[in-house]
């Protein structure tokens, strides 16, 4: 059983370092990136991954070891480096926000290649799969890694704490924060140091062009269900936790597979299924739609009714009689009598005909007093012609509610007969 | 050095592919998405690497067209999660190339003994080899066969630049001033994307993917400190700085014997920021401002 063997890895010291490190860095990432992407900088942690390079390269080729304590820190500066040569031609050359990105990504990047192809040519021990580097290796995390990660887990995240209720400011509105007094440059270079730590650490075990996939995911993710900000962390940090730890173990169950990319599949995986699901989300609200489609079809077909019953006493329509009045499909009329029966507004007296109940009737006078009062107000206030009158009340009655109606009857002195010359049902 | 054909023929491949990208990256940077180019490069990957187990062979043709159709579909797709599900455009960006890319490394690894391919040679490629992988008709040696797609790709930016010129010219001028007049976007956008997408598969395949991105954005922005307004001088000046600097970073790197594209963008690079620190202290009024 496959779900059996999944739980087994668990045992294996191994795999849990490895869980461990991707969780803690996943929890980081996340935090530091919904910020990111709340400042509208989403791939600022792609341009920062690709800035480190230089930093690798030129780290390995002065001191020729391959020790993280000696890249990281260089690797640090070199993305730092980038984001104040991104900042500075975006605020001195004016450059757009997108060009000034691509443009250090893809300057730093080459540089950094550069530098790779002069250490291929030079006689250095161990230099062979530095640039493997790049392409990230999370199955190598052991114990003093994921140690390091906690530790610059912690770290990330306390700062966060102790400048969150700055960084919502200025968020919020950066220009109000800077008029009271708020040094925005100082913590959006602080946030520039949390993305690069983060992002520098992710390049190790998710490699760098998908280490910016745990920046945003989360993220976008966490906008679908909330608009507060701790409950957007929270999620952001829930589903990439989920992500991580099935990435971790997809990947440990069938052999050579790679974790990053896992870890992303499951973080698109996550965000697919809020899109669809989540309360504003792409099923939801087609599924919200129809409803309303379906109430608007069901009280068409009430009015339908009531109209009936004003002119023949015999009180029980059938579909035949419905279609004569209104020419909606007949697959509309349907929809519309099965939600009227099953809201009791309609009976259907053993398939001789449809009949209203006294709550339909109520419901029935309601909409057409809603539709006539309307009516009235644009034949009095904006000159419509006729026809246009019934059309714009047609959409109308299925908005105006009744406090809406009861302004619009006071508004007009209570009228009692419509343009048409009918009367107008009074409120119940 | 030595001037032997295929030397000639790796400038002409890399002056071809600069070419081609300095024209679609100006229209990427007039309609603000320059990091476009970067996605469709990441994103082929999975393209190559489907068309390739599809196909069942290293066939040129499928895994063209298998790129070119993924980078297209990232284009589309990063539209339509911004407009139907209104997720910011970058952001968009970043989950597309992402997700595609580790669905490639997934591939590649789960067949790794049928694929020879790998991230190596998407972010790095190598252009050094281009001349040496030519078409054959028959008994006929046609040339390298990234000539030929790049002058395909050239041609075909050159007819859409032609038939956009006006638009591209308002856009140019102001973005907000073509969208206040109402002209629809839809139509045009789509097709710069395309256009982007072909060049940038067609280039990077030779080149690999940091010079692609390189290529189509430097130039551009370089231009755009001489050009604020005039289109001619704007395409002029990019295909201008793209030359020079693709002509310096080719010698540069036979002088000093590092990898071609990576000493290109380099180049184009250092050029960029020369110039711009020179414009703005030449320029007192940029210096000011905050």
């Amino acid at each position: 059983m496959p779900d059996f063997a999944l739980f087994t890895l668990l045992n294996e010291p191994n795999v849990l370092w490895v869980i461990v490190g991707v969780c803690f860095l996943a929890i980081a990432m996340s935090c530091v990136g919904t910020f990111a992407w709340l400042n509208r900088q989403s791939l600022i942690g792609d341009a920062m991954a690709h800035c480190a390079l230089p930093g690798i390269a030129a780290a390995f080729l002065f001191s020729q070891s391959r020790h993280p304590l000696i890249l990281l820190p260089v690797a640090i500066f070199s993305s730092l480096l980038g984001n104040m040569l991104m900042n500075w031609l975006i605020q001195r050359s004016k450059l757009p926000a997108d060009s000034a990105l691509a443009i250090v990504l893809s300057g730093f990047f080459a540089f950094g290649a550069l530098l790779l192809s002069v250490i291929q040519k030079l006689p250095i021990a161990g230099k062979s799969g530095i640039d493997q580097m790049l392409f990230g290796q999370a199955a190598a995390v052991d114990d003093t890694d994921a140690i390091i990660l906690i530790i610059i887990t912690s770290l990330v995240l306390l700062v966060i704490t102790v400048i969150m209720s700055r960084l919502r400011m200025i968020i919020f509105d950066t220009n109000y924060s800077q008029s009271i007094g708020i040094n925005v440059s100082l913590y959006k270079q602080i946030m520039g140091v949390l993305i690069a730590i983060c992002v520098v650490t992710g390049i190790q075990i998710v490699g760098v062009i998908l280490v910016s996939a745990l920046l945003i995911f989360p993220a976008i993710n966490a906008r679908q269900w909330s608009h507060h900000l701790r409950s957007l962390l929270f999620i952001a940090i829930i589903s990439a936790l989920i992500a991580s730890v099935s990435g971790v173990l997809v990947s440990y169950h069938y052999s050579h597979m790679p974790t990053g990319p896992w870890v992303v599949v499951f973080l698109a995986l996550i965000l697919i299924t809020s899109l669809l699901f989540s309360p504003h989300g792409f099923l939801i609200k087609r599924i919200k739609i129809h409803q309303r489609q379906i109430i608007i079809h069901a009280e068409n077909v009430i009015r339908v009714i009531y109209l009936l019953n004003k002119t023949n006493k015999e009180a029980k329509f059938t579909l035949h009689d419905i279609i004569n009045i209104n020419s909606m499909p007949l697959k509309m009329i349907k929809k519309g009598l099965t939600y009227a029966i099953r809201q009791n507004w309609v009976t259907d007296d053993t398939h001789s005909g449809y009949r209203l109940t006294q709550l339909g009737t109520a419901k029935a006078q309601i909409i057409t007093r809603h539709h006539r009062l309307w009516e009235q107000y644009l034949s009095q206030n904006k000159q419509f012609s006729t026809q246009n009158l019934h059309l714009s009340a047609e959409y109308a009655e299925h908005i105006i509610d009744d406090e809406l109606a009861d302004s619009l009857d006071e508004f007009l002195g209570h009228p009692s007969k419509d343009p048409h010359g009918q009367s107008i049902p009074s409120k119940l | 050095m030595v001037l032997d054909s295929s030397l000639i023929l790796l400038y002409l491949i890399a002056l071809l592919a600069s070419l081609c990208c300095a024209l679609s990256g100006s229209l990427l940077t007039v309609q603000k998405k320059a990091m476009l180019g970067d996605a469709i490069s990441h994103s082929s990957l999975l393209g190559l690497v489907l068309a390739y187990l599809i196909s069942g062979e290293r066939s040129i043709p499928y895994m063209l067209l298998g790129a070119l159709i993924a980078g297209i579909g990232t284009a589309y797709m990063t539209e339509k999660l911004k407009n139907s599900l209104r997720i910011q455009y970058d952001a968009a960006l970043g989950v597309l190339f992402t997700t595609s890319f580790a669905l490639a490394v997934i591939l590649i690894s789960q067949y790794a003994r049928q694929v020879d391919l790998d991230q190596h040679c998407v972010l790095f490629g190598e252009i050094a080899l281009a001349p040496f992988d030519t078409i054959l008709f028959g008994d006929h040696d046609l040339g390298p066969r990234a000539l030929w797609t790049l002058s395909i790709a050239f041609v075909l930016n050159i007819i859409v630049i032609t038939l956009c010129w006006n638009r591209i010219k308002a856009t140019l001028f102001s973005a907000n001033f073509v969208q206040s007049i109402g002209l629809k976007k839809n139509y045009w956008q789509q097709l710069c994307s395309i256009l982007v997408a072909i060049t940038t598969v067609s280039a990077f395949e030779s080149v690999g993917a940091i010079l692609v991105v390189a290529l189509l954005v430097i130039p551009s922005n370089t231009a755009r400190l001489f050009a604020k307004t005039s289109l001619v001088r704007y395409i002029g000046y990019s295909l201008l700085f793209a030359l020079i600097a693709t002509v310096m970073g080719i010698s540069l790197s036979l002088w000093l014997d590092t990898a071609i594209a990576a000493t290109i963008a380099t180049v184009l690079f250092m050029n960029f920021l020369l110039i711009n620190y020179i414009k703005m202290n030449l320029n007192p009024h940029n210096k000011s401002l905050p």
